[in-house]
C-alpha cells in the first residue's frame, strides 16, 4: 500500500507530539513526587473519616471491579488469538517463501555448529533406517572396479585359510570328473609313459616274473647286438660305406633303398 | 611295443626291435640250436640202445655210429626241430636265448612249408649263414633264396614289435 510523503510526515509529527507531550508529564510527575506523594495521601485517606467513607476505599474498589475487568478482556483476547493465530499464521506461511526466507535471514552454519550432532546421532535406529534405503539401487551406481582396485588381494588372501574353504566349499569329485573329462587322452598317455619309463617299469616286471628275460640272457643279447654292430661297422669300412660312426643310430637293418645301391 | 605306448623291453633295446639280426647274434643262436640238435640226437641214440638192450640184453651192444647214418640223423633232427620251431613260433631255442624271429617277406611268421623249405636249406648248407656277416641288410644265403629274414624280437609273442622288414611290393625288399 503507497502512502504520500504528506501523510507520512503528518504522521510523524503526531507521533513526535505526543512523545514530547508525555516525557513533559512524566518529568513533571518525577519532580512533584515528592510534593503531592503525601499530599495524595492525606487526600484519599483523610483523617477522622470513617473507612468506608474515604476515597482511597471507594479507589480499591473501582481497582477491584478494573482488574476482573481487565482478567475477563485478557481470557477472552487468548480465546481470539487461538482461534486467529493458525488460521493468519497459515495464510501468511502459505504467501511467505519460507525457504528464501531462512536461507537470507538465518545463520546456518552457526545453527548447525551449535547442534551436537554426536549426541543426534546416537539416538537415531540406524538399523530402521538402513533397512528403508534400496542398497540394491546404492550398489549399481558404486564403481566396484575402482573398489577393487584399492584392494590388497595379497593381503586378504593371507587372512583367508583356502586350503579349508576349498576342502568344505568345493565338490572335489565334481572337479576332478570335470577335469578328466577336459584332458587330453594322449598327453594323459604321454605322461604316463613318461612316469613308467622314469620307473623304469620294465626292469621290475623282469625281476618279478624271472622268466626267460633274465638278466643274464638280456646281457648275452645286448652283447650279441654290440657285436652285430661291430661287424656291421668292419663290413661297412671294408665296403666303403659311410653312417657307421661311434655315435651314429643303429644301421639300418632293414632292405633300405640306400643299402641296396650300395650292395 | 602295445597300443599304449608302453614297453616291456629294456630302453637300450628298443631301437633295435624289429631289424635285421647280424652275423653274430644268428652265429650264437645256430650254435646253441646245434647243441639242441645233439643232445636231442645223443638223446635219441640212448633211446636206441636202451630199446635194443630191453630187447636182448645177452646179445647187447651199443650200435654203430657211422658218419653217414650219424649225419643223416643229425640232418633229419635239425630239419624236424627248426621247421616246428619257425613254423610255430617264428623262433627256435637258440633265436628265443638271442632275442631273434624268423620271419617271411611280409614280417609274418613262416607257414609250414615255408619254414620246411628253410630249414632244409639251412641244414644243407649251414654256412650260407655266413653271407649275413657281407650282406649290408644282414640276409643270409637261405633269406636271399627264401625272401625271409631273421630280426630282433624281444618281445614273448611277436605281435608287438613292428617289424621294419619292408613287404615284398617295397622298394628294397629283395636287395643283394
Amino acid at each position: 500500500m503507497a502512502t504520500s510523503p504528506v501523510m507520512g510526515f503528518a504522521a510523524d509529527v503526531a507521533v513526535g507530539a505526543a512523545t514530547l507531550s508525555f516525557e513533559v508529564l512524566a518529568s513533571i510527575a518525577d519532580r512533584a513526587a515528592p510534593i503531592l506523594g503525601p499530599v495524595t495521601r492525606t487526600a484519599l485517606r483523610p483523617a477522622g473519616l470513617p473507612a468506608a467513607l474515604q476515597p482511597a476505599h471507594w479507589l480499591d474498589a473501582v481497582a477491584r471491579r478494573g482488574f476482573l475487568q481487565r482478567r475477563a478482556a485478557a481470557h477472552e483476547v487468548g480465546r481470539l488469538l487461538d482461534a486467529l493465530v493458525p488460521v493468519v499464521l497459515d495464510e501468511v506461511l502459505r504467501r511467505a517463501d519460507l525457504t528464501a526466507l531462512v536461507l537470507s535471514y538465518v545463520d546456518l552454519d552457526g545453527v548447525v555448529g551449535a547442534v551436537d550432532l554426536d549426541a543426534a546421532v546416537s539416538r537415531v535406529d540406524l538399523d530402521a533406517a538402513v533397512s528403508r534405503v534400496d542398497l540394491d539401487a546404492v550398489a549399481g551406481r558404486l564403481d566396484v572396479d575402482a573398489v577393487a582396485g584399492r584392494l590388497d588381494l595379497d593381503e586378504v588372501l593371507d587372512r583367508l585359510d583356502l586350503t579349508e574353504l576349498v576342502l568344505q566349499r568345493v565338490d572335489l569329485d565334481l572337479l576332478v570328473r570335470e577335469v578328466l573329462n577336459h584332458l587330453d587322452l594322449t598327453m594323459v598317455t604321454a605322461l604316463a609313459t613318461e612316469v613308467i619309463d622314469a620307473v623304469n617299469l620294465p626292469e621290475i616286471i623282469r625281476e618279478s616274473t624271472g622268466s626267460m628275460a633274465s638278466e643274464t640272457v638280456m646281457g648275452a643279447r645286448m652283447q650279441g647286438i654290440a657285436a652285430d654292430e661291430t661287424v656291421a661297422r668292419i663290413r661297412d669300412r671294408l665296403l666303403l660305406r659311410r653312417g657307421h660312426g661311434p655315435d651314429a643310430p643303429p644301421p639300418p637293418l632293414t632292405g633300405r633303398p640306400v643299402d641296396d645301391r650300395s650292395s | 611295443m602295445n597300443e599304449s605306448g608302453l614297453s616291456p623291453l629294456p630302453r637300450e633295446a628298443r631301437p633295435y626291435q624289429g631289424r635285421r639280426a647280424g652275423v653274430v647274434s644268428r652265429l650264437v643262436a645256430a650254435v646253441i640250436d646245434s647243441v639242441v640238435v645233439a643232445i636231442a640226437l645223443v638223446i635219441g641214440y640212448a633211446v636206441v640202445a636202451g630199446l635194443l638192450f630191453m630187447l636182448d640184453p645177452r646179445t647187447f651192444s651199443f650200435p654203430d655210429t657211422n658218419v653217414l647214418l650219424s649225419l643223416a640223423a643229425a640232418f633229419i633232427v635239425t630239419v624236424l626241430y627248426l621247421t616246428v620251431a619257425w613254423s610255430i613260433s617264428g623262433r627256435s631255442y637258440g633265436n628265443l636265448v638271442m632275442g631273434l624271429r624268423v620271419v617271411n617277406f611280409r614280417g609274418h611268421r613262416l607257414r609250414v612249408a615255408g619254414a620246411l623249405i628253410r630249414a632244409l636249406a639251412c641244414a644243407a648248407f649251414p654256412i650260407g649263414l655266413l653271407w649275413a656277416a657281407v650282406s649290408p641288410a644282414n640276409r643270409s644265403a637261405q633269406d636271399l633264396l627264401l625272401r625271409t629274414s631273421v630280426v630282433y624280437d624281444w618281445t614273448p609273442s611277436g605281435h608287438d614289435v613292428p617289424s621294419e622288414v619292408p613287404p615284398a611290393d617295397a622298394p628294397g625288399a629283395g636287395e643283394d
